[in-house]
């Protein structure tokens, strides 16, 4: 379990949960949830964002998406139960927010730019070699290179690869997020993954 | 050509999701297969790259203003009780209206010159009920809008209200309306469609406060809102901070100097 000071610097999921299960404990079993919109909003409203972001690939649809998203979760907090974990509730009221909201709308995925093949180099075999300044660059443009893949991609493999990846989410998890069984996101996520490793190496 | 079958294999070899029996195999696999070696390592390293996007991503300053009226909203009522509450407060506001008028029949007597001079109207709160537990509670004794149309603010304790949740006919779905009388007041919200926040300082049983929340633009002037605001009642208290709060409309006259001479 991560540590507070953890918690702080970057605030994973991991410490979302771990807030919810103290609370949880302080609270007794059978109470009804411990923890505020306001730890909820602080705790999740990175990955929330980070998500909408990647859904909606528009900053201006990804702010309006999150604004909704945590209108339904403090709507729904009171209500909110022990039996699923925090964060798999949270991501769930998000992907159903922005599933339908791109049904709505009809929207067909932005294509991005086509990548420049000759960057497309094996960035983890120049990354032991270079020195610090020109690693830090050979990085970031790895890290564009992904991001721009991952955004060329099906949303169903996107959302799958961003929950394990990104957001470090268990297989369970991902399959109670998705409503899917759990076989179906192994392979999905088997497929998403060697969908990306295409985009990225051409 | 590495077939779908191992890839996925590799997949769940790089997130431990193995038995050891297929994780000894895949590994004796790798050991053999250059290919395969390099899809262990692309997927691992496009794995880091997501994670590091991930803990970057900094959401801007705007979803926290966006999503303040939420914060410092609290919990909403539960819809069972809100119902309860509403069906309650609507009854309030029948009543309201036909003392009101009632009210206005009597200023007018008292202020004709037959009646001895000006009347002094005076307002007397009334609890709401709160013996059932689906009513509302939370009503404060009196919490009277004073006569004072500019009072003085010595550090008052803020209330956030919401509602009441009327919408009339011809107001735009992304605005309500606050009922003030039979008057509907439209007042654009920036939170969704569930309500109008006000900010109200109380203060020895006076509203001293009554504007706004932060971050609401309102077309209104609120003086016009908040010196007809007479009583506050509440859904629930949590943390000394009501959930939901309407405002109602409760008058009785009492009798000002001129009419106690009569």
């Amino acid at each position: 379990m991560a540590s507070d000071e953890q918690c702080a610097a970057v605030i994973p999921l991991q410490c979302a949960d771990a807030l919810y299960d103290a609370s949880k404990r302080e609270a007794g079993a059978g109470s009804g949830l411990a923890v505020t919109f306001e730890e909820v909003y602080t705790r999740f409203r990175r990955p929330v964002w980070a998500l909408a972001r990647r859904l909606t690939q528009s900053e201006d649809e990804a702010l309006d998406a999150c604004q909704e998203i945590f209108l339904r979760i403090w709507r729904g907090l009171d209500g909110f139960r022990h039996e699923a974990r925090l964060s798999t509730w949270v991501f769930q009221i998000a992907w159903n927010f922005l599933r339908s909201h791109r049904r709505s709308r009809g929207r067909q995925p932005i294509r991005m730019e086509s990548l420049n093949d000759d960057k497309v180099v094996s960035i983890g075999a120049l990354r032991d070699r270079a020195p610090d300044a020109e690693r830090r660059v050979i990085a970031s443009e790895g890290l564009d290179r992904a991001e721009e893949a991952l955004g060329r991609l099906a949303e169903h493999h996107r959302i799958v690869l961003w929950l394990r990846d990104g957001e470090d989410l268990s297989y369970e998890d991902i399959a109670t997020v998705l409503d899917v069984p759990i076989g179906t996101v192994r392979s999905r996520l088997a497929r998403a993954r060697r969908a990306l490793r295409d985009e990225v190496t051409g | 050509m590495i077939d779908e079958k191992t890839f996925e294999t590799l997949s769940r070899y790089v997130d431990g999701d193995l038995g050891p029996d297929e994780a000894a195999a895949i590994e004796q696999e790798l050991a053999g297969d250059d290919e395969l070696g390099r899809a262990l390592a692309d997927i691992r390293q496009l794995r880091e790259d997501l994670r590091t996007l991930a803990l970057d991503e900094r959401p801007p300053e705007a979803l926290d203003h966006m999503v303040r009226p939420l914060r410092r909203a609290g919990r909403p009522m539960r819809q069972r009780r809100a119902l309860a509450f509403l069906v309650a407060a609507a009854a309030v506001l029948v009543v309201a209206l036909i003392v009101v008028e009632e009210v206005g029949r009597s200023r007018l007597r008292s202020d004709s010159p037959a009646s001895g001079g000006a009347g002094r109207e005076a307002f007397v709160l009334k609890n709401l009920p709160a013996a059932d537990e689906d009513a509302p509670i939370g009503a404060i004794e009196s919490l009277l809008a004073g006569d004072d149309p500019e009072p003085v603010l010595v550090d008052p304790e803020p209330l956030e209200v919401m509602g009441p949740l009327d919408r009339p006919p011809g107001i735009d779905d992304s605005g309500l309306a606050l009922k003030i009388g039979t008057i509907l007041v439209p007042v654009p919200v920036i939170v969704g469609a569930e309500g109008l926040m006000m900010t109200l300082g109380v203060e020895e049983g006076r509203v001293t406060l009554c504007r706004p929340s932060e971050g609401i633009e309102s077309t209104l002037v609120a003086g016009d809102v908040c010196r007809q605001i007479l009583s506050v009642g509440g859904i629930g208290l949590d943390d000394g901070q009501y959930e939901a709060v309407v405002v109602r409309w409760d008058v009785e006259s009492s009798p000002g100097p001129g009419q106690e001479d009569n």
